[in-house]
């Protein structure tokens, strides 16, 4: 049941995946990357990861993708602008990478193959397990609350510097 | 081994002056000058009343030899090596302080006077405050190194104030000078510092058994004496490091061949003149081979050295004073003149009668600049004496006052001068450790130079003060100005004063009563302060023996002994402990005497034939040798500027800096250059050429790990 | 129970989809939704370890990944929206003129 319930998503997100990088449009390469990132989000729920299962949804799919499809149709580049093609031989070059990265992956994977691991959420069934928000907030705001401010330091900083490098000169 | 003792109020003797030295610094550029005056001498007179206060608190103490420590931190500690900011109070020391807090209390005095309605004026007291901090570091110091600091410091403050019209070239030029000539010293200083710790592994001077060091005196007491030849300098004992350390002393107090500074140092303002350059600072080459009396006392080839170079200097400069028309020209080689004699006390061994001179010298130089000062105030900043004369009508304090000065340099009796010249004189006369010859040469070169000292004093006094007035109008001083007379040019100072806008003109007038009651002041030190120190000759013979050398008495526990051992040696009378000297077989009263009465003879005589010839010729035109200082400056410039400046231009800066340095340096950039131009063909602009480049990268990483 | 190289594998097909997104693509904006594939991709290792291991700090760091991606968005929009402006092009191939 889990295992079917997993390769499902699987291919949903590899489909929507690949429909990211085959699609001309950015803006239909946009939505179909909302696809992968709930089908993503269903698989942490399958691995009892609520809390960034929902954060997956509420700031990437929330917001983020959002931020993109706002730049894309706020942009609205015109379709009959000419499509150069330069430097085409580079493109190719993905082929023997891709292979060469999978099968590193998998050479990786397969000592991992043999292995039993009983996941730690099989064990621990209580509401403070791993991957409940009770869990999540509390390292946050205990032992990784330096790294936790210093993320919004970074966001403010990256809030100004878009808001510099957008901006038309004597706006 | 006397016992130490604690003093913790000996900071506050150093610190108040760096209180205000910070205070003026800092803030005195937006405060009026009577409240810069205010902080300047109170902060000073807090060092005075401490130092008094210590020193009658604890003078038996220190008459009989016990140190009082105030150890504040511990300044370095490496290995071995350990220096303390800490302070020592003995009896050279006590004395060293009083003088010193007192004279410079009432320059401070006077130069709030002096330098009123000057843009600098906080600059200036700034700066006297913290040589008052540096010159009183350096006496208390307790270690070689501390008072190298102290040593350094009044170097610094000198050349600030030598350098104080800075607007003026020849300020800038006088004070770099100055700074020049003392590195060198200080070079043979250090070095021989480096050498004594080398040998004695301390540079402290005293044991202390509460912090649990031992002093370098003690080693340096423990060991035998060099041999007394000439190759003893060189070997790198005792006597080298006597020598180097009075190499130092060379360039601090003035010496041949490093004195050529102090006359151009002149160009500092009076009292800057008075404090630094006649009373304290110059001194400090005289304490310090005092304060290393133990190891010159063990090193004969280096005491000869010091002796010959002190006779040398007292007669050369006091020829040049001869021959001098700016007035405080003719002091400065006054002073030199007068460490000569200071050096030649040491030298033969008499350290407490060259301490003695120190400190009546401090009074009567300090007088005697500070009297100029009033001068050339009251003349309307000349400085030259052939425009003076017959100043005694207008400005009496001064001249009256400058007179006990004069009499007390020139060496009669009952003024300060006397018995701490004679002293020496007689010391040197009956000295033992070097040939007996030597010590009648010696003696002669200081009999001359007390007869020439007493001329060109008895010169300044005259030309200056007496006969004819030769104060030229406002149109004859335009005149004079563009005369092209290099010792007048030298040492104008711009306009300061009040009077800046009447600067022409004007009769000469007498100065403030801040500027008088100083010198009124040290006029009564300069007469009696004789008395603390009469010789033992003299004393027999007017009273009996019933006064002792104060003086020598105090000063006595601080200051070892040609051939230490004698202390056991016949002691006539219970209540005086003579030195060591005086206890041996060259004693002798009548002699001693006799030696008094011919120099009081020679005194006399010089003042005499000073009033005879001077009187009728004020103007007589000294010897153009002598007028030009035996042309040492142009000498130096030949031998040694010229040559370094030859060298560094066309060996230094032409080969070694332009080809090799440059070339290497530009070297480096080309190689840079060429490496860059062969790897910016990697960055191709395309975004996804980079991609490729991190995803193979990464491919390669992965794989490594993997393998 | 669903072995964790299973995860571990789509996570590494992701981010392999999300490389060559990169490499095929010349639309900036493309290219930006590539690399949040890519990120995406890590975050599911990471909260897959985190979770079979009974660690936090990997779903920690994924919430830190999160943030980060967040500012890369916002600054790397503004950048693109910067270059649009200047040269009416979308395409990375035509801005290269930082190059030698």
């Amino acid at each position: 049941m889990e295992k079917v319930l997993f390769i499902v998503l699987a291919v949903l997100a590899i489909g929507t995946a690949l429909n990211v990088i085959f699609q001309r449009n950015p803006l239909y390469s946009a939505l179909s990357l909302i696809g992968t990132l709930a089908s993503l989000s269903a698989l942490y729920l399958t691995l009892h990861a609520q809390f960034i299962a929902a954060i997956q949804i509420v700031v990437y799919a929330g917001a983020i993708m959002v931020l993109f499809l706002f730049v894309i149709m706020l942009l609205n580049v015109p379709k009959t602008q000419p499509v150069v093609e330069k430097h085409k031989a580079l493109g190719f070059l993905a082929i023997p990478f891709a292979g060469a990265m999978i099968a590193e992956a998998f050479y990786v994977l397969k000592t991992l193959a043999d292995k039993k691991i009983t996941p730690a959420f099989a064990i621990d069934t209580t509401d403070r397990a791993v991957g409940t928000t009770w869990s999540v907030g509390y390292s946050l705001f205990t032992q990784y609350l330096l790294p936790f401010e210093v993320t919004s330091v970074l966001i403010l900083m990256a809030v100004v510097g878009a808001m510099v490098l957008a901006r038309r000169e004597g706006d | 081994m006397n016992a130490a003792h604690n003093e913790t109020l000996l900071a506050i003797i150093i610190l108040a002056p760096l209180a205000g030295a910070a205070i003026l610094g800092l803030f005195g550029k937006r405060m009026s000058e009577r409240l810069i005056g205010l902080i300047a001498c109170s902060t000073v007179a807090i060092s005075a009343i401490i130092s008094f206060y210590v020193f009658f608190k604890h003078r038996v103490e220190l008459r009989d030899g016990a140190k009082f420590f105030d150890y504040l931190f511990t300044w370095i500690q490496v290995g071995n090596f350990r220096a303390d900011f800490a302070l020592v109070l003995d009896s050279l020391s006590a004395i060293y302080i009083l003088f010193v807090t007192f004279v410079a209390f009432w320059i401070h005095v006077f130069a709030t006077g002096y330098m009123r309605g000057d843009k600098g004026y906080w600059r200036f007291f700034a700066y006297l405050n913290l040589f008052m901090f540096s010159m009183l570091t350096l006496v208390l110091a307790d270690n070689f190194l501390l008072m190298f600091v102290g040593w350094e410091g009044v170097g610094l403050c000198s050349y600030l104030l030598i350098g104080y019209y800075f607007n003026e070239g020849y300020a800038n030029d006088a004070a770099k000078k100055a700074f020049v000539v003392n590195r060198i010293g200080d070079f043979g200083f250090a070095i021989g510092l480096m050498l004594l710790f080398w040998h004695s592994g301390s540079i402290f001077y005293f044991n202390d058994p509460a912090r649990g060091i031992s002093g370098a005196f003690n080693w340096a007491m423990n060991q035998a004496a060099d041999p007394f030849t000439a190759s003893a300098i060189f070997a790198g004992g005792l006597t080298t490091i006597a020598v180097l350390m009075f190499v130092g002393a060379t360039g601090k107090s003035a010496q041949i061949p490093l004195y050529v500074w102090l006359p151009d140092a002149m160009a500092g303002p009076t009292p800057v003149s008075a404090l630094i350059h006649a009373a304290t600072m110059v001194t400090a080459g005289v304490y310090m081979v005092s304060r290393a009396s133990s190891i010159y006392t063990k090193a004969p080839t280096a005491m000869f050295i010091v002796a010959i170079v002190g006779a040398a200097t007292a007669l050369f400069a006091a020829t040049i004073g001869l021959g001098q028309w700016d007035i405080k020209k003719v002091l400065a080689y006054s002073t030199i003149s007068q460490l000569g004699y200071m050096f030649l006390a040491c030298g033969v061994g008499a350290f407490t009668a060259g301490i003695f001179h120190v400190f009546t010298h401090a009074f009567f130089k300090a007088l005697l600049f500070l009297g100029s000062g009033s001068v050339i105030l009251g003349v309307h900043h000349e400085q030259d004496m052939r425009r003076m004369g017959g100043l005694k009508k207008y400005m009496p304090i001064t001249f009256w006052t400058m007179w006990a000065g004069w009499l007390a340099i020139s060496g009669i009796p009952i003024f300060a001068g006397f018995f701490s010249k004679d002293e020496i004189l007689y010391r040197t006369f009956i000295a033992q450790g070097i040939p007996d010859v030597w010590a009648k040469v010696l003696w002669v070169v200081g009999a001359i130079t007390a007869l020439m000292t007493a001329i060109y004093m008895t010169r300044l006094m005259v030309v200056t003060f007496l006969g004819k007035e030769r104060i030229p109008t406002a149109h004859e001083e335009a005149h004079a100005h563009a005369h092209p007379d290099e010792s007048h040019q030298a040492v104008t100072p711009p306009g300061v004063g009040p009077d800046e806008h009447e600067h022409h003109g004007g009769p000469p007038r007498e100065s403030p009563r801040v500027m008088t009651v100083p010198l009124i002041v040290l006029a009564i030190g300069a007469v009696f302060a004789g008395f603390l120190g009469i010789p033992k000759g003299l004393s027999d013979v007017l009273t009996g023996g019933k006064v002792p050398n104060y003086f020598e008495r105090f000063l006595e526990p601080s200051i070892a002994h040609v051939g230490a051992a004698p202390h056991a040696a016949a002691e006539t009378a219970p209540a005086a402990t003579e030195s060591a000297e005086h206890s041996g077989a060259a004693e002798s009263p009548t002699k001693e005497l006799l030696l008094t009465l011919l120099s009081i003879a020679i005194a006399v005589g010089g003042i005499g034939i000073g009033l005879a010839w001077f009187k009728r010729n004020p103007l007589w035109q000294p010897p153009r040798l002598l007028e030009q200082k035996y042309h040492v400056d142009e000498a130096y410039d030949a031998a040694i500027v010229q040559p370094i400046k030859v060298g560094s231009t066309n060996v230094l800066w032409r080969i070694i800096d332009q080809q090799y340095i440059d070339g290497f340096v530009n070297g480096m950039g080309t190689f840079a250059k060429i490496i860059g131009g062969l790897l910016r063909f990697l960055q191709t602009g395309l975004a996804r050429s980079y991609v490729a480049i991190v995803v193979l990268g990464a491919l390669v990483l992965i794989y490594y790990f993997i393998r | 129970m669903i072995p964790l190289w299973w995860y571990l594998g789509l996570s590494s097909l992701l981010f392999t989809i999300g490389a060559v997104g990169v490499f095929i693509k010349r639309n900036a904006i493309t290219i930006f939704l590539c690399i949040e594939l890519m990120l995406n991709a890590v975050n599911l290792s990471l909260v897959a370890m985190s979770s079979y291991f009974g660690d936090i700090g990997g779903q920690l760091f994924v919430f830190i990944v999160m943030t980060v991606a967040a500012a890369e968005a916002a600054v790397g929009l503004a950048i693109i929206i910067s270059i649009f402006r200047n040269r009416e092009s979308l395409n990375v191939d035509e801005a290269d003129t930082l190059r030698f």
